[in-house]
């Protein structure tokens, strides 16, 4: 792949069906996680160049907790999680029993938001794993709570020096009483985007 | 009213009085403000690397504001075609923070490496650093008014000042 061009049709096919089971193991998790049948529903799920991201998740100073996580292996590359405020005040009150207070995170809504995102984000991983059959090592997860753009320049920077193009995944995972909006950020090194590809049989 | 011009990420704009020129959530990002006192003309670029080296050619065929090596250069010169004196503008610069708690050493220092190259460039314009707000490990908002002159700079965790 040359630099600038847009991933392979059969990979983000591949990456959007991984998307598609990761979060539906993420949604069986979270219905014994909050006690209640969660349903999910994948609203979007597009490949934009890095630098339109920000504008793509409709950017600016709205607050999100971010969990970020890179990986290693025959796949290299980084995917982020990110709970809007809204979502992230309800898996808090429903988990914890606590608010979120002048957005700050306690120790314990920190460390509970950072597992509940790693949970979601290990079911996409292991979504694709299972999918290009190759082992996806995954590094320990780090949190921010945040204006949203603060919270993905960092893993936009950092994986924008070596990847060109982002998919985002957004989910709604609905339930009788409580709703929770998810959004997965996956960045693909080029290279690993072939050995994608070449899995799947179609390079 | 003034009119608002917001600076995406690794982007930079330059305006005349009256008019505020802002960036919105910087994490590792910073944003140099520029304002000539004589002109009112103020410039703000939102960068996010520190130079070229280690970013893929894509991003370096436009550069913009995305460096702090290219972003000072970029924005005098575009200033000084809107009529601004070099002579008498000063820089304040914000962010550079580290979001994420924990995170590997190598990109815990995106930022303040960031701030240093912004700081280098600057120095090497002869271009007075008169404020700057960096480092931490919050996202910050900022917000140059180009008839003042003066950075207003905000969290979510309720900080606000100006610079």
């Amino acid at each position: 792949m040359d630099d600038g061009e847009l991933m392979s049709p059969m990979v983000i096919d591949a990456l959007s069906e991984a998307g598609n089971i990761g979060a539906g193991h993420a949604a069986t998790s979270l219905s014994k996680l909050l006690g209640e049948h969660i349903m999910n529903h994948i609203t979007k799920s597009v490949v934009v160049p890095i630098e339109k991201v920000p504008e793509e998740l409709g950017g600016g100073d709205k607050i999100v907790a971010g969990i970020y996580t890179t990986f290693a292996g025959e796949l290299c590359g980084g995917i982020l999680m990110l709970f809007p405020e809204d979502s992230a005040k309800t898996i808090s009150k429903v988990l914890t029993g606590t608010d979120i207070e002048g957005h700050k995170l306690t120790d314990l809504q920190n460390s509970m938001l950072c597992e509940i995102g790693n949970i979601c984000l290990c079911w996409y991983l292991s979504a694709i794993s299972k999918m290009v059959n190759t082992e996806i090592i995954p590094t320990p997860p780090v949190t921010a709570y945040d204006m949203i753009e603060a919270a993905i320049d960092l893993p936009l920077i950092e994986l924008g020096k070596v990847a060109d193009t982002a998919m985002i995944i957004m989910t709604e995972f609905r339930g009788e009483i409580h709703s929770i909006s998810g959004i997965f950020l996956m960045l693909l090194e080029p290279d690993s985007q072939k050995e994608m590809a070449r899995r799947l049989g179609v390079c | 009213m003034a009119s608002v011009y917001l600076v995406g990420i690794g982007q930079m704009c330059v305006a005349h009085s009256p008019a505020r020129l802002v960036c919105l959530g910087l994490g590792s990002c910073v944003a140099i403000a520029l304002w000539d006192k004589s002109s009112k003309i103020g410039g703000m670029a939102h960068v996010m690397l520190p130079n070229e080296m280690c970013a893929p050619k894509r991003l370096i065929a436009n550069p913009a504001g995305k460096f702090g090596t290219t972003a000072v250069k970029g924005l005098v010169r575009e200033m000084k075609e809107e009529g601004a004196n070099v002579y008498t503008m000063v820089a304040k610069i914000a962010g550079g923070a580290n979001m994420f708690k924990d995170v590997s050493s190598s990109m815990k220092d995106i930022g303040l490496k960031n701030a240093d190259a912004v700081k280098c460039s600057l120095e090497e314009g002869r271009i007075k650093v008169v404020g700057e707000d960096v480092g931490g490990s919050q996202g910050r908002t900022v917000d140059l008014d180009t008839s003042t002159g003066r950075l207003h700079i905000k969290t979510i965790h309720g900080m606000t000042k100006y610079i």
